[in-house]
Protein backbone atom coordinates (compact mmCIF):
# COMPACT_ATOMS: atom_id res chain seq x y z
CA UNK A 1 0.00 0.00 0.00
CA UNK A 2 1.63 3.39 -0.69
CA UNK A 3 2.24 6.06 1.40
CA UNK A 4 0.27 9.35 0.89
CA UNK A 5 1.92 11.61 3.09
CA UNK A 6 4.38 13.43 1.68
CA UNK A 7 1.78 14.07 -1.66
CA UNK A 8 -1.13 14.74 1.66
CA UNK A 9 0.82 17.54 2.37
CA UNK A 10 1.84 19.26 -1.00
CA UNK A 11 -1.48 19.16 -2.66
CA UNK A 12 -2.81 20.74 0.37
CA UNK A 13 0.03 23.66 0.06
CA UNK A 14 -1.44 23.71 -3.95
CA UNK A 15 -4.48 23.89 -3.40
CA UNK A 16 -4.00 27.06 -1.29
CA UNK A 17 -1.59 28.29 -3.89
CA UNK A 18 1.34 28.39 -1.84
CA UNK A 19 3.25 25.73 -3.24
CA UNK A 20 6.85 26.82 -4.78
CA UNK A 21 8.36 25.45 -7.90
CA UNK A 22 10.67 23.03 -6.67
CA UNK A 23 7.83 21.39 -4.84
CA UNK A 24 5.53 21.69 -7.87
CA UNK A 25 7.75 19.39 -9.87
CA UNK A 26 8.42 17.28 -6.46
CA UNK A 27 4.27 17.03 -6.77
CA UNK A 28 4.18 16.39 -10.56
CA UNK A 29 6.57 13.70 -9.94
CA UNK A 30 4.97 12.11 -7.33
CA UNK A 31 1.93 11.65 -9.39
CA UNK A 32 3.62 10.31 -11.62
CA UNK A 33 4.94 7.72 -9.45
CA UNK A 34 1.22 6.67 -8.28
CA UNK A 35 0.34 6.71 -11.63
CA UNK A 36 -2.92 8.76 -13.13
CA UNK A 37 -5.00 6.19 -12.05
CA UNK A 38 -4.31 7.01 -8.00
CA UNK A 39 -7.59 6.88 -6.49
CA UNK A 40 -6.64 8.56 -3.22
CA UNK A 41 -4.87 10.82 -4.75
CA UNK A 42 -7.27 12.01 -7.17
CA UNK A 43 -9.49 12.22 -3.95
CA UNK A 44 -6.91 13.93 -1.75
CA UNK A 45 -6.77 16.50 -4.68
CA UNK A 46 -9.93 17.62 -5.41
CA UNK A 47 -11.12 17.14 -1.40
CA UNK A 48 -8.25 20.07 -0.67
CA UNK A 49 -9.17 22.11 -3.76
CA UNK A 50 -13.36 22.11 -3.15
CA UNK A 51 -12.19 23.34 0.94
CA UNK A 52 -9.61 25.88 -0.15
CA UNK A 53 -12.39 26.91 -2.96
CA UNK A 54 -15.05 27.38 0.21
CA UNK A 55 -13.24 29.71 1.76
CA UNK A 56 -13.82 31.79 -0.90
CA UNK A 57 -17.32 31.22 -1.52
CA UNK A 58 -18.18 33.58 1.93
CA UNK A 59 -16.15 36.47 0.40
CA UNK A 60 -18.46 39.34 -0.04
CA UNK A 61 -18.83 39.95 -4.43
CA UNK A 62 -17.44 42.61 -5.70
CA UNK A 63 -19.18 44.19 -8.69
CA UNK A 64 -16.52 43.42 -11.94
CA UNK A 65 -16.48 46.73 -14.19
CA UNK A 66 -18.41 47.57 -17.24
CA UNK A 67 -17.83 45.51 -19.93
CA UNK A 68 -15.85 42.63 -18.24
CA UNK A 69 -18.62 40.62 -18.97
CA UNK A 70 -18.86 41.42 -22.74
CA UNK A 71 -15.18 40.72 -23.79
CA UNK A 72 -14.91 37.55 -21.73
CA UNK A 73 -17.98 36.50 -23.77
CA UNK A 74 -16.29 37.65 -27.04
CA UNK A 75 -13.21 36.27 -26.29
CA UNK A 76 -15.06 32.90 -25.14
CA UNK A 77 -16.61 33.58 -28.81
CA UNK A 78 -13.12 34.06 -31.04
CA UNK A 79 -11.90 31.06 -29.29
CA UNK A 80 -14.56 28.84 -30.98
CA UNK A 81 -14.52 30.33 -34.39
CA UNK A 82 -10.48 30.71 -33.86
CA UNK A 83 -9.94 27.14 -32.89
CA UNK A 84 -6.38 26.36 -31.26
CA UNK A 85 -5.09 28.42 -33.97
CA UNK A 86 -5.81 32.02 -33.39
CA UNK A 87 -5.19 34.70 -36.24
CA UNK A 88 -1.77 36.41 -35.26
CA UNK A 89 -2.47 40.19 -35.11
CA UNK A 90 -6.20 39.67 -33.87
CA UNK A 91 -4.75 40.33 -30.06
CA UNK A 92 -4.64 36.98 -29.60
CA UNK A 93 -0.56 35.36 -28.63
CA UNK A 94 1.38 35.56 -31.10
CA UNK A 95 2.37 32.09 -33.20
CA UNK A 96 5.69 30.45 -33.07
CA UNK A 97 6.77 31.97 -36.71
CA UNK A 98 10.26 32.92 -37.77
CA UNK A 99 9.68 36.42 -37.96
CA UNK A 100 11.54 38.81 -35.30
CA UNK A 101 7.64 40.50 -34.78
CA UNK A 102 6.29 37.03 -33.47
CA UNK A 103 9.50 35.94 -31.30
CA UNK A 104 9.83 39.61 -29.33
CA UNK A 105 6.39 39.20 -28.74
CA UNK A 106 6.66 35.19 -27.52
CA UNK A 107 9.93 36.12 -25.37
CA UNK A 108 7.67 39.39 -24.72
CA UNK A 109 5.23 37.17 -22.97
CA UNK A 110 7.92 34.82 -21.51
CA UNK A 111 9.67 37.81 -19.90
CA UNK A 112 7.12 37.24 -16.62
CA UNK A 113 7.93 34.37 -16.17
CA UNK A 114 9.86 33.66 -12.47
CA UNK A 115 12.75 32.16 -13.41
CA UNK A 116 14.45 30.35 -10.48
CA UNK A 117 17.68 28.41 -10.20
CA UNK A 118 17.20 25.75 -7.24
CA UNK A 119 20.17 24.44 -5.89
CA UNK A 120 19.33 20.93 -6.61
CA UNK A 121 16.12 18.77 -4.80
CA UNK A 122 18.54 16.07 -3.33
CA UNK A 123 17.76 17.23 0.25
CA UNK A 124 13.96 15.35 -1.21
CA UNK A 125 15.73 12.49 -2.36
CA UNK A 126 17.90 11.01 -0.50
CA UNK A 127 17.40 7.30 -1.80
CA UNK A 128 16.22 7.92 -5.55
CA UNK A 129 14.50 5.07 -6.59
CA UNK A 130 13.01 5.98 -10.06
CA UNK A 131 14.66 7.38 -13.44
CA UNK A 132 12.38 10.69 -12.28
CA UNK A 133 13.69 10.95 -8.84
CA UNK A 134 17.51 10.25 -10.12
CA UNK A 135 17.20 12.81 -12.42
CA UNK A 136 15.61 15.40 -9.49
CA UNK A 137 18.37 14.63 -7.57
CA UNK A 138 21.20 16.37 -9.68
CA UNK A 139 21.55 19.96 -9.27
CA UNK A 140 18.61 20.93 -11.84
CA UNK A 141 17.45 24.26 -13.20
CA UNK A 142 13.52 24.03 -12.83
CA UNK A 143 11.99 26.94 -15.12
CA UNK A 144 7.73 27.25 -15.40
CA UNK A 145 5.85 27.81 -18.06
CA UNK A 146 3.83 30.66 -18.48
CA UNK A 147 0.25 30.13 -19.61
CA UNK A 148 -0.54 32.51 -22.83
CA UNK A 149 -4.23 32.25 -23.59
CA UNK A 150 -5.65 31.39 -20.67
CA UNK A 151 -5.20 27.70 -20.88
CA UNK A 152 -5.22 25.84 -17.43
CA UNK A 153 -3.13 23.48 -15.41
CA UNK A 154 0.53 23.88 -14.62
CA UNK A 155 4.07 23.07 -16.56
CA UNK A 156 7.27 23.33 -15.43
CA UNK A 157 10.75 21.65 -17.18
CA UNK A 158 13.31 20.79 -14.80
CA UNK A 159 16.87 20.69 -16.97
CA UNK A 160 19.76 18.66 -15.73
CA UNK A 161 22.80 20.15 -14.98
CA UNK A 162 24.15 19.07 -18.67
CA UNK A 163 21.69 21.52 -20.14
CA UNK A 164 20.40 19.17 -22.66
CA UNK A 165 18.50 16.38 -20.45
CA UNK A 166 15.50 17.46 -19.19
CA UNK A 167 11.42 16.22 -17.58
CA UNK A 168 8.28 18.45 -18.87
CA UNK A 169 6.21 18.09 -15.60
CA UNK A 170 2.40 19.29 -16.00
CA UNK A 171 -0.80 18.90 -13.98
CA UNK A 172 -4.45 19.93 -14.14
CA UNK A 173 -3.81 20.02 -17.99
CA UNK A 174 -7.07 20.02 -20.33
CA UNK A 175 -7.16 17.13 -22.81
CA UNK A 176 -6.86 18.67 -26.09
CA UNK A 177 -9.16 18.17 -28.59
CA UNK A 178 -9.78 15.48 -30.47
CA UNK A 179 -7.00 14.35 -32.74
CA UNK A 180 -4.98 16.92 -31.49
CA UNK A 181 -2.02 16.98 -29.27
CA UNK A 182 0.46 19.02 -27.53
CA UNK A 183 3.69 19.54 -28.63
CA UNK A 184 6.85 21.41 -27.15
CA UNK A 185 9.27 22.76 -28.67
CA UNK A 186 12.55 25.17 -28.07
CA UNK A 187 12.87 27.84 -29.74
CA UNK A 188 17.06 29.56 -30.69
CA UNK A 189 16.49 32.86 -32.63
CA UNK A 190 13.99 32.24 -34.85
CA UNK A 191 14.26 28.16 -34.92
CA UNK A 192 11.85 26.27 -33.14
CA UNK A 193 12.95 22.53 -32.73
CA UNK A 194 10.16 19.95 -31.96
CA UNK A 195 11.20 18.02 -28.35
CA UNK A 196 8.43 15.77 -29.17
CA UNK A 197 3.91 15.06 -28.46
CA UNK A 198 2.38 14.39 -25.75
CA UNK A 199 -1.19 14.00 -24.65
CA UNK A 200 -2.19 14.25 -20.86
CA UNK A 201 -3.06 11.26 -18.69
CA UNK A 202 -5.98 12.86 -16.23
CA UNK A 203 -4.13 16.08 -16.83
CA UNK A 204 -0.77 14.86 -16.26
CA UNK A 205 2.43 14.61 -17.77
CA UNK A 206 5.93 13.60 -17.27
CA UNK A 207 8.01 13.29 -20.44
CA UNK A 208 11.44 12.93 -20.53
CA UNK A 209 12.98 15.59 -23.60
CA UNK A 210 16.31 16.48 -24.63
CA UNK A 211 17.25 19.61 -26.12
CA UNK A 212 19.32 22.89 -26.15
CA UNK A 213 18.26 24.23 -23.01
CA UNK A 214 21.09 26.31 -22.17
CA UNK A 215 21.05 28.07 -25.71
CA UNK A 216 17.66 28.20 -26.35
CA UNK A 217 15.70 31.49 -25.94
CA UNK A 218 12.52 30.28 -25.15
CA UNK A 219 10.42 26.50 -24.74
CA UNK A 220 7.05 26.95 -25.45
CA UNK A 221 3.94 24.59 -26.04
CA UNK A 222 2.12 24.80 -28.53
CA UNK A 223 -1.43 22.11 -30.00
CA UNK A 224 -0.91 20.51 -33.20
CA UNK A 225 -2.46 17.99 -34.85
CA UNK A 226 -1.40 13.71 -34.07
CA UNK A 227 1.22 13.63 -36.96
CA UNK A 228 3.21 15.96 -34.81
CA UNK A 229 4.53 18.28 -37.14
CA UNK A 230 8.32 19.47 -37.62
CA UNK A 231 7.25 23.20 -37.19
CA UNK A 232 4.38 25.23 -34.92
CA UNK A 233 1.56 25.86 -36.76
CA UNK A 234 -0.68 27.54 -34.19
CA UNK A 235 0.14 30.09 -31.59
CA UNK A 236 2.04 28.82 -27.73
CA UNK A 237 -0.95 28.29 -25.47
CA UNK A 238 2.48 28.11 -22.80
CA UNK A 239 5.94 29.69 -22.76
CA UNK A 240 8.93 29.35 -20.49
CA UNK A 241 11.66 31.80 -21.12
CA UNK A 242 14.96 29.79 -20.68
CA UNK B 1 -30.95 26.20 -5.98
CA UNK B 2 -28.13 27.91 -6.88
CA UNK B 3 -25.62 25.20 -8.00
CA UNK B 4 -28.58 23.15 -9.53
CA UNK B 5 -28.81 26.18 -12.23
CA UNK B 6 -25.13 26.96 -12.25
CA UNK B 7 -24.73 22.82 -13.23
CA UNK B 8 -27.64 23.32 -15.92
CA UNK B 9 -26.14 25.97 -17.35
CA UNK B 10 -22.85 24.34 -17.61
CA UNK B 11 -24.07 21.52 -18.96
CA UNK B 12 -25.44 23.94 -21.65
CA UNK B 13 -22.07 25.11 -22.09
CA UNK B 14 -20.82 21.43 -22.53
CA UNK B 15 -23.09 21.02 -25.46
CA UNK B 16 -21.72 24.05 -27.14
CA UNK B 17 -23.98 26.67 -26.14
CA UNK B 18 -23.83 28.39 -29.61
CA UNK B 19 -24.34 32.12 -28.58
CA UNK B 20 -22.61 31.95 -25.19
CA UNK B 21 -26.01 32.95 -23.68
CA UNK B 22 -25.34 30.31 -20.84
CA UNK B 23 -21.77 30.79 -20.33
CA UNK B 24 -23.23 34.50 -19.76
CA UNK B 25 -25.59 33.88 -17.78
CA UNK B 26 -22.55 31.86 -15.61
CA UNK B 27 -20.57 34.80 -15.39
CA UNK B 28 -23.53 37.26 -14.07
CA UNK B 29 -24.22 34.62 -11.75
CA UNK B 30 -20.39 34.43 -10.41
CA UNK B 31 -18.33 37.06 -11.81
CA UNK B 32 -18.59 38.81 -8.78
CA UNK B 33 -17.98 36.49 -6.19
CA UNK B 34 -14.99 35.45 -8.29
CA UNK B 35 -13.28 38.97 -8.57
CA UNK B 36 -13.54 38.81 -4.48
CA UNK B 37 -10.95 36.35 -4.46
CA UNK B 38 -8.83 36.96 -6.80
CA UNK B 39 -9.01 40.80 -5.54
CA UNK B 40 -8.24 39.19 -2.26
CA UNK B 41 -4.98 37.93 -4.04
CA UNK B 42 -3.74 40.25 -6.14
CA UNK B 43 -4.90 43.76 -4.88
CA UNK B 44 -5.18 45.15 -7.32
CA UNK B 45 -8.69 45.40 -9.63
CA UNK B 46 -6.99 45.04 -13.05
CA UNK B 47 -5.10 41.40 -12.17
CA UNK B 48 -8.17 40.23 -10.60
CA UNK B 49 -10.41 40.60 -13.55
CA UNK B 50 -7.86 39.53 -15.80
CA UNK B 51 -8.18 36.22 -13.49
CA UNK B 52 -11.36 36.19 -13.37
CA UNK B 53 -11.95 36.83 -17.48
CA UNK B 54 -8.81 33.63 -17.64
CA UNK B 55 -10.70 31.18 -15.58
CA UNK B 56 -14.27 31.74 -17.01
CA UNK B 57 -12.41 31.03 -20.30
CA UNK B 58 -11.02 27.88 -18.85
CA UNK B 59 -14.67 26.59 -17.77
CA UNK B 60 -15.39 27.46 -21.29
CA UNK B 61 -12.71 25.51 -23.02
CA UNK B 62 -13.11 22.21 -20.89
CA UNK B 63 -16.44 22.15 -19.14
CA UNK B 64 -16.21 18.27 -19.13
CA UNK B 65 -13.61 18.68 -16.77
CA UNK B 66 -16.09 19.20 -13.77
CA UNK B 67 -16.45 16.61 -11.69
CA UNK B 68 -20.16 17.03 -10.14
CA UNK B 69 -18.79 14.25 -7.44
CA UNK B 70 -16.23 16.05 -6.10
CA UNK B 71 -17.48 20.36 -6.30
CA UNK B 72 -20.14 22.71 -6.74
CA UNK B 73 -19.86 24.87 -9.97
CA UNK B 74 -19.27 27.95 -8.48
CA UNK B 75 -16.25 26.22 -6.15
CA UNK B 76 -14.59 24.85 -9.03
CA UNK B 77 -14.87 27.96 -11.48
CA UNK B 78 -13.34 29.69 -8.18
CA UNK B 79 -10.44 26.94 -7.75
CA UNK B 80 -9.40 28.37 -11.29
CA UNK B 81 -9.47 31.68 -10.69
CA UNK B 82 -7.47 31.28 -7.49
CA UNK B 83 -4.81 29.58 -8.88
CA UNK B 84 -4.81 32.10 -11.99
CA UNK B 85 -5.05 35.28 -9.29
CA UNK B 86 -1.51 33.79 -7.80
CA UNK B 87 0.27 33.03 -10.98
CA UNK B 88 -0.38 36.69 -12.00
CA UNK B 89 0.55 38.25 -8.23
CA UNK B 90 3.63 35.93 -8.40
CA UNK B 91 4.94 37.05 -11.86
CA UNK B 92 4.01 40.65 -10.92
CA UNK B 93 6.61 40.26 -8.31
CA UNK B 94 8.97 38.67 -10.34
CA UNK B 95 8.69 41.52 -12.47
CA UNK B 96 8.98 43.95 -9.80
CA UNK B 97 12.17 42.41 -8.25
CA UNK B 98 14.10 42.52 -11.52
CA UNK B 99 13.12 46.12 -11.39
CA UNK B 100 14.26 46.14 -7.88
CA UNK B 101 10.97 47.85 -6.68
CA UNK B 102 10.43 44.77 -4.73
CA UNK B 103 11.21 44.96 -1.31
CA UNK B 104 9.76 47.92 -0.92
CA UNK B 105 6.65 46.06 0.89
CA UNK B 106 7.45 44.69 3.57
CA UNK B 107 5.16 41.23 4.81
CA UNK B 108 3.04 42.53 7.77
CA UNK B 109 0.68 40.07 9.38
CA UNK B 110 -0.65 42.39 11.92
CA UNK B 111 -3.63 40.22 12.50
CA UNK B 112 -4.36 37.73 10.04
CA UNK B 113 -6.74 35.33 12.37
CA UNK B 114 -9.31 38.84 12.14
CA UNK B 115 -8.79 39.77 8.96
CA UNK B 116 -9.73 36.57 7.70
CA UNK B 117 -12.18 36.12 9.69
CA UNK B 118 -13.68 39.93 9.06
CA UNK B 119 -13.18 38.91 4.91
CA UNK B 120 -15.63 36.61 5.34
CA UNK B 121 -18.44 39.02 5.34
CA UNK B 122 -21.39 37.35 3.52
CA UNK B 123 -24.07 35.21 5.87
CA UNK B 124 -25.01 31.88 5.32
CA UNK B 125 -22.10 30.48 3.69
CA UNK B 126 -19.88 32.79 5.55
CA UNK B 127 -21.17 31.68 8.97
CA UNK B 128 -19.85 28.29 8.34
CA UNK B 129 -16.68 29.26 6.81
CA UNK B 130 -16.06 31.88 9.73
CA UNK B 131 -16.80 28.49 12.30
CA UNK B 132 -14.10 26.62 10.51
CA UNK B 133 -12.07 29.46 10.79
CA UNK B 134 -12.44 29.54 14.20
CA UNK B 135 -11.31 26.34 14.92
CA UNK B 136 -7.90 26.42 13.79
CA UNK B 137 -5.52 27.36 15.84
CA UNK B 138 -3.97 31.28 15.37
CA UNK B 139 -0.35 29.85 13.59
CA UNK B 140 -2.85 27.93 10.82
CA UNK B 141 -4.94 30.68 10.29
CA UNK B 142 -1.76 32.57 9.92
CA UNK B 143 -0.57 30.07 7.32
CA UNK B 144 -4.28 30.37 5.31
CA UNK B 145 -4.73 33.75 5.50
CA UNK B 146 -1.15 34.59 3.60
CA UNK B 147 -1.64 31.73 1.47
CA UNK B 148 -4.92 31.49 0.19
CA UNK B 149 -6.21 35.31 0.62
CA UNK B 150 -3.25 36.87 -0.34
CA UNK B 151 -1.29 34.30 -2.82
CA UNK B 152 2.09 33.99 -0.56
CA UNK B 153 4.25 31.30 -1.25
CA UNK B 154 5.61 28.39 0.99
CA UNK B 155 9.02 30.13 1.41
CA UNK B 156 7.08 33.17 1.60
CA UNK B 157 5.14 32.17 4.29
CA UNK B 158 7.67 30.73 6.14
CA UNK B 159 9.62 34.58 6.01
CA UNK B 160 7.12 36.38 6.99
CA UNK B 161 5.96 34.25 9.99
CA UNK B 162 9.23 33.14 10.97
CA UNK B 163 9.24 30.10 10.79
CA UNK B 164 10.87 26.60 9.31
CA UNK B 165 9.65 25.87 5.54
CA UNK B 166 8.72 22.38 7.48
CA UNK B 167 6.27 23.89 9.68
CA UNK B 168 4.50 25.70 7.18
CA UNK B 169 3.83 22.65 5.43
CA UNK B 170 3.01 20.99 8.43
CA UNK B 171 0.68 24.15 8.93
CA UNK B 172 -0.77 23.98 5.86
CA UNK B 173 -2.18 20.62 5.73
CA UNK B 174 -3.41 20.38 9.72
CA UNK B 175 -5.38 23.20 8.80
CA UNK B 176 -6.79 21.76 5.57
CA UNK B 177 -7.49 18.95 6.91
CA UNK B 178 -9.42 20.22 9.75
CA UNK B 179 -11.01 23.00 7.36
CA UNK B 180 -12.08 20.09 5.32
CA UNK B 181 -13.51 17.87 8.05
CA UNK B 182 -15.77 21.32 9.53
CA UNK B 183 -16.93 22.35 6.31
CA UNK B 184 -17.93 19.32 5.37
CA UNK B 185 -19.39 18.35 8.43
CA UNK B 186 -21.95 21.95 7.88
CA UNK B 187 -22.93 20.79 4.62
CA UNK B 188 -24.50 17.23 5.79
Amino acid sequence: MRVHTEIEELLALEALGGLALDDRVRLDALRAEHGPDCAECADLRAAFADTAAMLGTGLEPTPVSAGLEERTVAAALQHRIAGASPVPGDGGPAAIAPTHRRRNALIAIAAAVVLIAVGGLAGYLAAPKSPVDAFLAQNVRIVPFEPSDGTGGAMTLAVGPNGTDGYVFGSGLAAPPSGKTYELWTISGDTPTSLGCVVPSNGQVVLPVAGSFSTADVAAVTVESNACPGAPTASPVMVATL
Amino acid sequence: MDDARDRELLGRVHAGDPEGAAFRELFRRNAAIAKSVALRVTRSDQLAEEAVQEGFLQLWRAPERFDEARATVRRWLLTMVHARAVDLVRREQAQRRRTDEAAAEPMVVADPADDVVAAVARPGEAASVRAALNTLPEAQRQVIELMYFRGVSQTGVAEALGVPLGTVKSRSLLAMRKLRSALTETER
